[in-house]
């Protein structure tokens, strides 16, 4: 059994409502250790989890990491929004009874975490000052250290976030358990897995994946449930799955915002990343703010919508996106950028990069899920 | 590394590439040859300050002040390039009713949407009518209103199929054009279903798009758009407690559709 109140003090961790949520948590898991992470953590991880063949070298400062081939996507009849109030079902949101749900979650997650480091992961879904700051910071745990990493290159991560929140209290509750995937009966009849936002306790209760917006649970879990949620109930805000760009003509000075929503395959990112034909690149010129998710609030000193991204990096489909057609696309994922990691392309270990130990450790577990 | 379209052809030499799930392409087994080698959901994870084209006051804590808030499904025949709205409860409404063309013909009737309201139909944590009243609350509280609009870069020649308009780094025209609509720089054309570009108030300089093809996307398909009112309707009616408002504009609309006649 991990030592809780050892492990957070000596990564300063004082919240005393952080510090009771991770203990019941790693009690309840059975999780070994407790880690907490801060974004300057990100060498040493990434350094472990090479070590462990989690993720792979793909040059230099790009990683390669491998999903569990019946992990590959959101799973949305899996994922459920609890509440404790009837009066909240909706055509679309899978509504469920909030004390039916925890307990089923507690028995899928109770000592799933036996033998794990379980990560605390303190974060802020939104620029700090921001005006809607206290929707915007949580503490993800999970016992995976590759969403620890992704956590760390999506939002902003580091214990002051929520040390020195100003209600103390005020934190969405975010707790990842992968299980065991290779026995959670992906898609059929005994599926096991579970995606729930209890949005009226502010808690994401996630089990059973690693992949994308099901393990990171700041981005659409908290970014666009839990805040869409925060946003209604405080009156206050919009969270919405939309991009937003900037549009500045370079011989009036003005500068435009534009927002908007898309359904997937209805060319969103590429929107968002758009470069100016040609011919009009002499006068305009468009700026990437997020092509994701949007906040909006209307503020009261001049009467206009304002609008952030909450994220402060970005997570992107790489197929598809093809480089003639959009150069601002594909030179993102290409060469010449650091601290990227690509999961499920195509990868062919850098010559040279790969030795020893992890390679071989890899190459098991790649035996293991073909 | 390699994603399926990141080069028009994938690597020829296919000595130690292994795809998405570990196996190498070498020894894949002959059924398995013309498997997509990298999944579709293949991604990256990067910092903002990696984009090319980042704003350089992404991490400004107020945010950014919203000029337009635009809508944009994939629809082949009905949608123009883009249609403005400056009626709060009419931009509202059109999140509403914002769709895609079902995937797969066997999953609806020819035609129909799969409709994903403001984009948001996965992620959606409340009810829909209360979601409506809260999007009228929330924008009509700014004294200074954006303005809406409806995009459509796939509109499709009935004849061949192919898309009539280039789309990618060309979809700035239609923004700037609404953006001048806003600032009282063009007046547009007005329509049943909102205003859109009149002819020779697009930027067009460099574009390779003929007369007949930008014809094509400047115009209305009354009787296409009387069926979608239909199929809107039923839409609505699944979702409790919508507010008047939003119904007063879908019969806005449909009777200004019927007018059209």
């Amino acid at each position: 059994m991990a030592d809780v109140h050892a492990a957070l003090g000596g990564a300063g961790l004082r919240n005393v409502h952080v510090r009771e949520y991770v203990r019941h948590w790693a009690e309840l898991t059975g999780a070994a250790q407790i880690e907490v992470i801060s974004a300057s953590d990100d060498a040493r991880l990434i350094g472990e989890a090479l070590a462990e063949g989690e993720i792979l070298p793909a040059g230099e400062g790009r990683y390669y990491s491998r999903s569990y081939v019946k992990d590959t996507a959101r799973s949305e009849e899996r994922t459920v929004v609890a509440t404790s109030n009837p009066a909240d079902k909706g055509v679309y949101n899978n509504w469920r009874p909030a004390g039916q749900m925890r307990p089923l979650l507690e028995e899928r997650m109770r000592g799933a975490s036996a033998g794990k480091t379980m990560y605390v992961v303190p974060y802020l879904m939104a620029p700090a000052g921001s005006p809607l700051e206290r929707y915007a910071a949580g503490v993800e745990l999970t016992d995976c250290r590759t969403v620890a990493l992704h956590m760390i290159r999506m939002a902003r991560v580091g214990v002051h976030y929520i040390d020195n929140l100003a209600d103390q209290n005020s934190f969405v509750r975010a707790v990842h358990v992968t299980g065991d995937l290779e026995k959670l009966g992906q898609g059929t009849p005994s599926d096991q897995r579970y995606f729930v936002t209890i949005a009226d306790e502010r808690t994401i209760l996630h089990f059973g994946s690693s992949y994308g917006g099901n393990a990171l649970l700041g981005k659409i879990a908290h970014g666009l449930r839990q805040a869409a949620y925060d946003g209604w109930a405080s009156g206050e805000f919009l969270a919405e799955q939309f991009m937003l760009i900037g549009i500045a003509d370079k011989l009036t000075g003005k500068r435009y915002h534009v927002c908007g929503g898309f359904p997937s395959a209805s060319g969103k990112t590429n929107l968002a990343m758009m470069l100016a034909p040609d011919a009009l690149a002499g006068r305009y010129r468009v700026d990437f703010y997020g092509d994701d998710i949007a906040w909006l609030r209307a503020d009261p000193d001049d009467g206009k919508i304002y609008a952030i991204n909450p994220r402060v990096r970005r997570v992107r489909r790489g197929q598809g996106h093809q480089r003639g057609h959009q150069p601002g696309c594909t030179r993102v994922g290409g060469t010449g950028h650091r601290h990227a990691i690509h999961q499920r392309c195509l990868q062919r270990p850098h010559p040279g990069g790969v030795v020893g130990g992890p390679h071989a450790r890899a190459a098991r577990r790649r035996r293991r899920l073909a | 590394m390699w994603w399926e379209g990141r080069t028009p052809a994938p690597p020829a030499d296919v000595a130690g590439w292994r795809d998405w799930t570990g196996t190498l392409i070498s020894e894949r087994p002959a059924e398995d040859a013309d498997a997509p080698w990298a999944h579709p959901n293949s991604r990256f994870t990067t910092a903002l300050a990696n984009v090319p084209n980042v704003a350089p006051d992404f991490d400004d804590p107020r945010g950014v002040p919203i000029d337009a808030i635009i809508f944009g499904g994939r629809t082949r025949d009905r949608e123009p390039l883009i249609r403005a709205i400056t009626d709060l409860a009419e931009g509202v409404y059109d999140g509403l009713t914002l769709g895609a063309e079902a995937t797969f013909a066997a999953e609806g009737v020819e035609g129909l949407l799969r409709y994903d309201p403001m984009s948001m139909r996965p992620f959606m944590s409340y009810p829909e009518g209360a979601y409506a009243a809260h999007w009228l609350k929330v924008i009509g509280s700014a004294a200074s209103q954006p303005i809406f609009a409806h995009v459509n870069w796939f509109r499709r020649d009935p004849g061949d199929g192919h898309y009539l308009w280039p789309g990618y780094r060309d979809n700035l025209r239609p923004l700037l054009w609404l953006l001048r609509l806003k600032e009282g720089e063009v007046r547009g054309r007005q329509t049943p279903v909102g205003i859109i570009p009149a002819k020779d108030e697009l930027d067009l300089d460099g574009i390779a798009a003929t007369p007949e093809e930008l014809k094509t996307i400047l115009s209305i398909d009354t009787p296409r758009w009387k069926q979608e009112i239909k199929h809107r309707e039923r839409h609505l009616e699944q979702f409790a407690g919508l507010p008047e408002e939003i119904w007063q504009a879908h019969r806005r609309v449909a009777a200004a559709l019927h007018r059209a006649d």
